[in-house]
């Protein structure tokens, strides 16, 4: 079986381009050429024109879900599994964008390119660290930063419109005074109100492969630079299609939309009244929904520190970078008897002003 | 069972006429016990007291023990204190007893008692009355003054005031809770006649009489003792000790330094009795009279008393509480233990303007501090962790509510019922309501009664 592998090759010397966040261009870093998206398509037009669309052959599939597919720069064979979408030749570093997967359904409706390049992580990342106390030393070394992986995460964005009849147990209370006794009075009061609202581009990563709150702590992305998916926003990144769908991910979201909805209406809708608390019997209809496949820029990378890996994520657009991160337990030690000294000495000169001078 | 209403009335009018006669407005007067006794008043009351004038009869009996809880002996016996101190202190002094208030407080009863019978001496019926009512639930005195003992209307030498009506009602007090009311009486007649002469209920012997404190003139005895023991707490050669150490120090830095023991403040209160002990003692050096005078009280309390130049530390109130702390402490081991450590301490205070503290108090210092360091060392431990969580399941989706979206469409409020809950929270009590049992009286100054006349007065329950 035929796969459909598309590589974009410098027009002028017809090595691997790359695509750069910084000038939204295909770059070419043997000629030190650079190209707009649609000054390729021309080019690749033209060869096309010259000797055909290239063909590449479906390799073994032995191994189960995994495919194999032709490098059209140097002809290796590379393998990828059924989520990739894009890689990079392990041999020539051609970017390989695998056509046949982001067809029908699995193509994304928009994707948000890279802003920050691979370049800018190392600063990004120390500014992370500021403040954090407790971060072992060892963190602080560019060098302790692996390889860094620029992955395009297939996110589903929802809009939703929650409505229903939303009902709330609430108070009026007066307090007044009886003899020797002071007597609050609480007025009981179901409050029942139809609320709706609605809610767009909520994001939820729809990869297998991505940890959800490594994901979630990754928000928020700015939709507004949404661009309508192309291929060459995927040069030089790997890329995931989409392993868990809209449906599955939906109760997740709804999750998220209710306990907003919950809130809103609670501030909102109930004025006058205290101790306000949702009534059971509520009923918030989350069915109006629907969801759009897009692609979201993440760099991700680990550290290995004490023979553990702690893994971390950069917002590509943003450079936001959020990571578990772990406590030096010396640190953690010493931070605290210096605070406790501080502590100390600001209480024995206050007691010594106060009280001992 | 005794006939003492009758008794009294009968001798009345066996006496002197004007007792059992009309008074001017023509109302009966007291000791006939007839029909008014039916009435809702006291047979003693006026039936008309609109046109009511004030008027003195000496005659009055001067006790009057309606409840019957005095026997002939102990009557007559409280009527000798009554005629000596009376004598004494110029005021008249007037008990009644009644086993009823006829529905009006012990105040009232006492104010008007006085004021309806024609008590007191001279223009302004300068005198004191003690009403016991032995109501069953009711038990209590009230003392009522009035004239020139009446702070409210008089600023003379002896004056009702707070300080005087507790001095008196703690000394009633344990007679009145036991059943002694007649050794009671007598001993608050005798405080009586003490606080008429010399302005305070219990005057030590060394104090002036209210006439000598008219013409008294304040001047240094040199030869006046340093260590005036009236408690017995020091030794003999304790005192002489203590005696030497306070002039080394009185010559050295040229203040005035003096220790008295006291059993008590004499009714006087704390501060009045330390400035009165210093002051008609003849203390105090140069023309300020400097000085510093310690009063070790019966009770176990101290107090510092100082007059002109003395070291700023000892015009510092936790400074002088520290000092007296530190002595009172080694006082346990002694008073003489207790006015060493004083006068070691003053020293310190002459010399360096300042106290030092205990190492107990620089221990607990150091203690508490460190103990109190673990609350910001644990607080900033916490805070620099949690700014390591980074890595957080979003909850919500507030940030993606489209703006405006928000609606309510329709609402409805549905009372369901009330409850109710209840917090005990006593109010706050005035100061002229009922006073405890003994740990003070109700004091009320400046109070009109139903004559019209202006009394002040105090009073407990029993």
């Amino acid at each position: 079986m035929a796969n459909n592998v598309s590589g974009r090759k410098c027009p002028n010397c017809g090595s691997a381009l790359r695509y750069d966040p910084e000038s939204s261009r295909l770059i070419c870093d043997f000629c030190d050429s650079g190209f707009t998206i649609e000054e390729v398509d021309a080019a690749d037009r033209e060869q096309a024109q010259q000797v055909g669309s290239m063909n590449f052959t479906a390799g073994n599939e032995a191994l189960q879900n995994l495919k194999a597919y032709v490098c059209s720069s140097c002809g290796a064979e590379v393998v990828a599994d059924p989520q990739t979408v894009s890689l990079v030749c392990p041999y020539c570093g051609s970017n390989i964008v695998l056509s046949d997967k982001i067809n029908g359904e699995l193509c994304p409706d928009g994707i948000i390119p890279f802003a920050i390049t691979p370049k800018a992580l190392p600063q990004a990342v120390r500014n992370f660290y500021k403040g954090k106390k407790l971060l072992p030393r060892y963190f602080f070394s560019d060098a302790s930063i692996g390889t860094v992986q620029g992955i395009y995460v297939p996110f589903w964005l929802y809009d939703s419109n929650p409505a229903g009849e939303m009902i709330f147990n609430g108070s009026k209370d007066r307090t007044y005074r009886d003899g020797d006794y002071v007597v609050t009075e609480h007025r009981n009061y179901e409050l029942h109100r139809n609320v709706s609202m609605s809610f767009h581009d909520i994001p939820t990563d729809a990869s297998e492969r991505m940890e959800d709150a490594l994901m979630d702590s990754l928000e928020p992305f700015d939709f507004s630079a949404m661009k309508a998916f192309n291929t060459d926003y995927l040069a030089g990144y790997v890329a995931d299609r989409w392993d868990k769908n809209a449906k599955e991910m939906k109760a997740r979201t709804d999750r998220r939309v209710y306990n907003s909805a919950v809130t809103i209406a609670m501030t909102n809708a109930t004025a006058g009244y205290s101790d306000v608390n949702l009534n059971h019997r509520s009923h918030l209809d989350m069915s109006n929904s629907t969801a759009r496949f897009v692609l979201l820029p993440v760099y991700v990378f680990d550290i290995k520190w004490n023979n553990q890996a702690y893994s971390f994520a950069v917002n590509g657009q943003t450079g936001k970078v959020v990571g578990t991160l772990p406590e030096d337990k010396a640190l953690k030690t010493r931070f605290f008897l210096k605070w406790w000294a501080i502590g100390a000495a600001v209480l024995m000169a206050v007691n010594w002003l106060l009280f001992l001078h | 069972m005794k006939k003492k209403v009758l008794w009294i009335a009968l001798l009345a009018l066996l006496t002197l006429l004007p007792f059992g006669s009309v008074k001017a407005d023509g109302a009966p007067l007291l000791i006939a016990p007839g029909p008014a006794a039916e009435s809702d008043k006291p047979f003693w009351y006026p039936q008309d007291t609109s046109n009511f004038q004030f008027f003195t009869d000496a005659t009055a009996p001067r006790v009057a023990d309606y409840a019957d809880i005095f026997t002939d002996e102990e009557e007559a016996a409280i009527l000798q204190a009554i005629g000596t101190q009376s004598a004494r202190g110029g005021a008249d002094i007037v008990v009644v007893t009644d086993s009823s208030s006829y529905g009006m407080s012990h105040r009232e009863y006492a104010d008007d008692f006085y004021d309806y019978n024609g008590y007191g001496f001279g223009k302004d019926r300068d005198g004191i009355v003690l009403f016991i009512c032995m109501e069953a639930g009711n038990r209590g005195w009230w003392t009522s003054v009035t004239g020139r003992l009446d702070p409210a209307v008089s600023s003379g030498p002896v004056l009702y005031t707070e300080t005087v009506a507790n001095a008196l009602d703690d000394a009633l007090y344990d007679y009145m809770v036991s059943g002694r009311y007649a050794e009671g009486v007598i001993d608050w007649v005798g405080n009586v006649g003490t606080w008429l002469v010399y302005g305070v209920p219990f005057a030590p012997l060394w104090y002036p009489t209210v006439e000598e404190q008219a013409v008294w003139v304040r001047e240094r005895n040199a030869s006046a003792a340093r260590i005036v023991d009236n408690a017995g707490l020091f030794a003999g050669s304790e005192a002489s000790a203590l005696q030497q150490k306070a002039k080394d120090l009185s010559d050295t830095y040229g203040v005035d330094v003096v220790i008295h023991a006291a059993k008590n403040d004499c009714g006087m209160g704390k501060n009045a009795y330390a400035q009165a002990f210093y002051q008609y003692g003849g203390y105090g050096l140069y023309s300020d009279y400097s000085g510093i005078l310690l009063v070790m009280f019966g009770d176990g309390s101290q107090l510092l008393y100082t007059e002109g130049e003395v070291p700023s530390c000892l015009n510092d109130y936790e400074t002088v509480e520290r000092l007296l702390d530190m002595s009172g402490e080694a006082a346990a081991g002694g008073a003489a233990k207790g006015a060493e450590k004083y006068l070691s301490l003053l020293e310190k205070a002459l010399k360096n303007n300042r106290i030092p503290h205990s190492s107990g108090s620089w221990i607990m210092g150091i203690v508490m501090a460190a103990v109190g360091g673990l609350i910001p060392g644990a607080i900033s431990r916490g805070s620099a962790s949690a700014s390591m969580k980074t890595v957080r399941t979003a909850f919500n989706s507030n940030d993606y509510l489209v703006d405006g979206s928000f609606r309510v469409n329709s609402g409805n409020d549905v009372y369901v019922g009330v409850t109710t809950s209840r917090a005990y929270s006593p109010q706050s009590k005035s100061s002229s309501s009922e006073g405890g049992s003994s740990g003070g009286s109700t004091y009320s100054g400046g109070h009109t009664s139903s004559s019209g006349s202006s009394h002040s007065g105090s009073g407990r329950k029993f």
